[in-house]
């Protein structure tokens, strides 16, 4: 717990600095910049619903990030798996749209998870049976996932009665994830505080989530007291591509209410660098991919107001990931070498 | 297929693949003196918006395929300061670069959405900046496996503490590696924007720095087998473009995923085989393996 | 008759310690030219750590070092090289991905930018010392033998005017031991200072113009070689007892437990013998001849490449995709850091270690800590808090953790490698007092050790570890300080 909170503290405070510095360099005034970003991101009811729709995504992509990281895998995939997620709930969408039940959102919801954890099962498999590194394929099946949508949106499922863009038909009312008080905040945020929290419980205290403790502290000991490394890795990949499953299809179905191009908005790369400042806890994630998506909505509004073009929020992403990093590397060099 | 059609196809292949050849050959260079550098997409897109900035501003290719590489460099200067400087994980500080290289390049090409720039005249049939891509490959080949330095080089790959031992200062060979991965993935760009696509549009690159990091483990660290894995890569490329002209019935979409599935297959067949074990260069092997996640 | 010369080297009071260890405590010494020095010691005596400090991997924290009589700073490997020092290392600076003549060329001080065809001149010696070694063969394809005459090469090539060798019989095979003295000897006669690191008599036997001995970072010994005999060599080297460890060992012991035959793993070769029930089994020994392999295998943290190991009738030796470690066995690695816990985890965690398949998917934790604290007060783990990370215990305390947790699931066979290193006198003898209880309660146990003094309080027999093999068992009334010493250094003549 104090680690999420010293996490978030310490990105909130790198964030002011390297905030500042860009924000001198680009011959704006700090600190009034600082303050309508506050604004923008959370100064009303809005902004506030607002950040907490990219907030969703963000979150969930960090958590798929996170499980294999407790095994100390680097996966990148979060974007792939969330595409493959959508695709596969939206496949089960369209089978039963012409006769849609209740039943009809919990499928798309499962069956959408089901795809993610396919596709980081696919990575885990490679790198469990074969070696491969799961940075490097993640990264490409990140593409092949887009492509595949791509694929199906243009082609079989495009909509006809749609002409100037391609998506498929609406994601009728029985299968779209149910909205918050009226905002465009949907449930999946629920889903993933849920799983935040749940999470959080599960790995710090199952015998499992001890159980990748020990393997990622000291692989061979682990070994040594029985415990199964390839079969963790499979496991953790899939239970990642599940949850950015669950937020691929949370997006086409509440956010966008249909498949489109375009459905991550490079939420696999923000989940990554939420990963690495919340320190891999669940926790701490929470609060960062709030702050984080705030940061987003920000420099949209940015945009519009101040001439900032919008992607000074990803500039300032890259800033907080390069100086948390040098932060930490010299951190490290601080204390005592181990041994 | 006719004669004019044939080289059509090998024109455009050569155009498609110019651009990953040059991230292809930084990046290869970089993994031989054991650092992997996840951010060329980042420096590659640094350098086709500052190439395309300055061949819009000032209507000259040349001096905007130098900036370009510049920018590359100047960029992976920040992925050797954290890695070398303070021992950062070296693919967190990879896409930190990445990140930094997409929001700079969205940011600055705000400006240039839609715009046209000419480039060189053609050299014997294409452009001159191919030509000299191509040249470069077996020219970067030679000093790798030919001269001293190029031996350094690889020793420091192998192992930092061996390479210490016989008296080289192997952070200094990193930083090189690292500075000229960074200078030919800015080129690399550069010609992306000015000279293949001479317009500028958002993401570019397309993620052709991210494949050739996983395409360098193809290519067995030879710069030599850079050539032809490029020209694999920009003949898909090629070929999504072409059979879409001719109205093929395959979804372009499915053959857009070629490269990237060609990729991932031939990855599992090469660490499938014993050689993977042997031509991985002994450093990198570190890294590769279950890195350690911070926290 | 006084040498107007200066010496090649000579290190005047150098000392330097790695946080409280003294490695290397006040040494003056001299390395004169057209001599072969043996510096002989146990392990930790502080041989490596002196040359290397000419060699620049090192910097003495006091005294100097001079070279031909002028006191020189010597900041890392390229300077020592540039000075004419070359170093030919226990663990091979050969970098095995590139071939001969270019790990060769690496080295040359006079390889030209251009890559040519003609490597003659590096290549004259090889082509004398190893006729047999095709210069375009990977290192990596070389044996153990033929790296060590390319590593030779390489510092020869540099016109080194002092060869430092470290350790360059450990892992040759008697014959190529053989070749490499020839090689050594005429070394010195060219007029280079020769410096031999060994902890192997026949070493000195062989090539040495003059013996060093060291111990514990001192010198405690200088003659001509011949001057002393093998006798006062290992006393020098191994000292005299200062404790007399009074250990109890169980009077009754039982019929054969462990069986042993034919193990082989890696450097380890043909190892066999049994330990009975209630024994104690000794294995002495310099570390690094094989102790570390054997003691994984033995345990089941490896498979073996040959031979098996059996308890009780039922097999112990450890099949591929096998779950852990056999339920009967305990084992105390050694650096239980490294190897024997999860430094980041609790000690509750780490003392529910081998029982962690078994627990269910929600432990109960609050029990489990309770166990833990249990355990951890019985065995004197301070402080008795399982909620502490285990690497936050210091060695002593960590060892007794690593004690409770595999000594309380009551084991058949107990495999301790090294598990006093490190310890101060009272975790120690609390070590002692555990392995020994669990001897009386009919377990075998095996013990590595480097101080024989304590297998010698302790153990009914002890082995003795030398270049993989046990070459030699001697009963707890035959053994003697002398005995084993001469076992481990190799001396020849045979044991009373």
């Amino acid at each position: 717990m104090t680690r999420a909170v010293l996490s978030v503290g310490l990105a909130v405070l790198a964030f002011v600095a390297v905030g500042a510095a860009f924000f001198v360099l680009i011959g704006k005034p700090p600190l009034t910049m600082l303050g309508a970003m506050l604004r923008f991101g959370f100064g009303d009811a809005y902004s506030v619903s607002e950040s907490l729709v990219k907030a969703t995504p963000i979150l969930l992509c960090a958590l798929a990030i996170i499980v294999p990281a407790r095994l100390g895998l680097l996966s990148v995939g979060a974007d792939g798996q969330l595409y493959v997620g959508a695709l596969a709930g939206t496949a089960v969408m369209l089978a039963g749209a012409a006769a849609p039940g209740w039943w009809l959102l919990p499928a798309v919801l499962v069956t959408g998870a089901l795809g993610g954890a396919l596709w980081g099962g696919v990575a885990g498999v490679l790198k469990a049976r074969i070696g491969v590194n799961e940075t490097i394929s993640t990264l490409l099946l990140n593409f092949i996932g887009l492509l595949l949508v791509n694929h199906f949106v243009y082609g079989s499922w495009r909509d006809p009665a749609n002409l100037g863009w391609p998506s498929t038909i609406p994601f009728p009312p029985q299968a779209t994830v149910p909205s918050l008080l009226g905002t465009r905040v949907h449930a999946g945020l629920l889903l993933a505080l849920a799983a935040v929290v749940g999470g959080h419980v599960w790995l710090v205290r199952s015998r499992f989530g001890v159980a990748l403790r020990v393997l990622r502290e000291n692989r061979k000991v682990g070994d040594m007291v029985g415990l199964n490394y390839r079969r963790n890795v499979i496991v953790t990949m899939a239970i990642g591509g599940g949850i950015a499953g669950l937020a691929g299809i949370c997006e086409a179905s509440a956010i966008q209410g249909r498949l489109q191009p375009g459905l991550s908005l490079g939420y696999g790369l923000t989940g990554f660098l939420v990963a690495w400042l919340a320190g891999h806890s669940f926790l701490g994630a929470a609060p960062l991919a709030v702050l984080i998506g705030g940061l987003i909505v920000a420099g949209d509004a940015l945009q519009l107001y101040a001439k900032v073009p919008a992607a000074s929020a990803t500039i300032l992403q890259g800033l907080l990931f390069a100086t948390a990093l040098a932060v930490s590397g010299l951190a490290r060099r601080g204390s005592p070498p181990r041994g | 297929m006719g004669e004019a059609a044939l080289l059509a196809w090998a024109a455009a292949t050569l155009r498609s693949a110019t651009p990953l050849l040059l991230a292809l050959l930084g990046e290869t260079l970089t993994q031989r003196a054991g650092i992997i550098n996840l951010g060329v997409e980042g420096q590659m897109l640094a350098g086709a918006v500052v190439g395309f900035g300055v061949a819009a501003t000032f209507g000259q290719p040349l001096p905007a395929l130098v900036a370009g590489g510049v920018a590359g460099l100047v960029l992976s200067l920040v992925h050797a300061v954290l890695c070398l400087g303070v021992r950062a994980n070296q693919i967190g500080s990879g896409i930190a670069v990445w990140m930094l290289g997409l929001g700079i390049s969205s940011y600055y090409g705000r400006a240039f959405i839609g715009g046209r720039v000419t480039t060189f005249g053609p050299l014997l049939g294409m452009s001159p900046v191919i030509w000299a891509a191509i040249l470069l490959v077996p020219v970067v080949g030679w000093w790798l496996y030919r001269t001293r330095p190029g031996l350094v080089w690889r020793a420091v790959g192998e192992s930092v503490d061996n390479a210490h031992a016989l008296g080289i200062r192997p952070r200094l060979v990193q930083l090189q590696a690292i500075l000229v991965g960074g200078l030919l993935s800015g080129l690399g760009g550069a010609v992306l924007s000015v000279d293949y696509t001479q317009t500028w549009a958002n993401e570019i690159t397309k993620g052709r720095g991210l494949v050739a990091v996983g395409l360098v483990i193809v290519t067995r660290w030879n710069p030599f087998l850079v050539l032809p894995t490029a020209l694999f890569f920009g003949l898909c490329e090629a070929a999504v473009l072409r059979l879409q002209a001719v109205g093929l019935a395959v979804s372009s979409y499915l053959l857009a995923c070629l490269p990237y599935a060609a990729c991932l297959a031939v990855l599992t067949i090469v660490q499938l085989s014993a050689r993977y074990g042997r031509d991985m260069p002994e450093g990198l092997k570190d890294v590769f393996a279950d890195s350690r996640t911070s926290g | 008759m006084t040498s107007a010369a200066p010496p090649a080297v000579r290190f005047r009071a150098v000392a330097k310690s790695f946080g409280p260890v003294r490695a290397v405590d006040g040494v003056d010494l001299e390395i004169r030219r057209g001599e072969t020095l043996a510096l002989l010691g146990e392990n930790g005596a502080g041989k490596s750590t002196l040359v290397k400090l000419l060699y620049g991997v090192h910097q003495p924290d006091a005294g100097a070092i001079e070279l031909d009589g002028r006191p020189v700073v010597i900041a890392s490997p390229a300077v020592a090289i540039a000075r004419g020092i070359g170093m030919v290392f226990q663990r091979f600076t050969l970098v095995p991905a590139l071939s001969v003549l270019e790990n060769l060329l690496l080295a040359w001080p006079h390889t030209r930018w251009r890559l040519g065809r003609d490597h003659a001149p590096v290549l004259a010696r090889l082509a004398v010392l190893a006729p047999g070694i095709d210069p375009a063969r990977r290192v990596a394809q070389l044996s153990v033998a033929e790296r060590q005459l390319v590593e030779l090469v390489r510092v020869l090539n540099m016109d080194a005017r002092c060869v430092l060798l470290d350790e360059p019989t450990a892992v040759l095979t008697p014959l190529e031991v053989e070749r490499l003295y020839e090689l050594i000897r005429p070394l010195a006669s060219q007029g280079r200072a020769v410096v031999m690191i060994t902890h192997k008599l026949a070493d000195v036997a062989a090539c040495a113009d003059r013996v060093v001995v060291m111990r514990q970072g001192r010198i405690v010994d200088e003659a001509p070689a011949g001057a002393r005999s093998d006798d006062a060599l290992v006393r020098a080297m191994i000292g005299a007892s200062s404790v007399v460890e009074e250990g109890t060992p169980p009077a009754r012991i039982g019929a054969a437990r462990l069986v042993v035959r034919g193990l082989g793993a890696g450097f380890v070769r043909d190892v066999s013998f049994e330990v009975c029930a209630g024994e104690v089994l000794g294995v002495a020994g310099v570390a690094g001849n094989g102790q570390r392999p054997l003691a994984e295998v033995l345990a089941g943290v490896v498979a073996p490449s040959a031979g098996a190991v059996h308890l009780d009738g039922r097999s112990l030796t450890r099949r591929d995709g096998a779950a852990g470690l056999d339920p009967r066995v305990a084992y105390i690695p050694e650096q239980p850091l490294d190897n024997g816990v999860a430094g980041a985890l609790s000690a509750t965690v780490n003392v529910a270690l081998r029982r962690l398949r078994a627990l269910r998917a929600f432990p109960d934790w609050r029990a489990e800590a309770a166990t833990a604290r249990e355990l951890m007060r019985r065995f004197d783990v301070r402080p008795p808090e399982p909620r502490l990370p285990a690497r936050a215990f210091s060695g002593g305390n960590l060892q007794k953790l690593v004690l409770a947790r595999e000594l309380s699931r009551a084991p058949d066979l107990v495999v301790a490698c090294y598990p006093t290193m490190g310890l101060d006198v009272a975790a120690t003898h609390a070590v002692h007092g555990h392995l020994l209880e669990c001897a009386s309660r009919g377990a075998s146990v095996v013990w590595f050790s480097e101080d024989l003094d304590e297998l010698l309080g302790c153990a009914h027999r002890i082995a003795v570890m030398r270049d993989g093999r046990i070459v030699g068992v001697l009963a707890r009334e035959h053994a003697s300080r002398q005995a084993l010493g001469r076992l481990m250094a190799g001396s020849t003549g045979q044991v009373a």
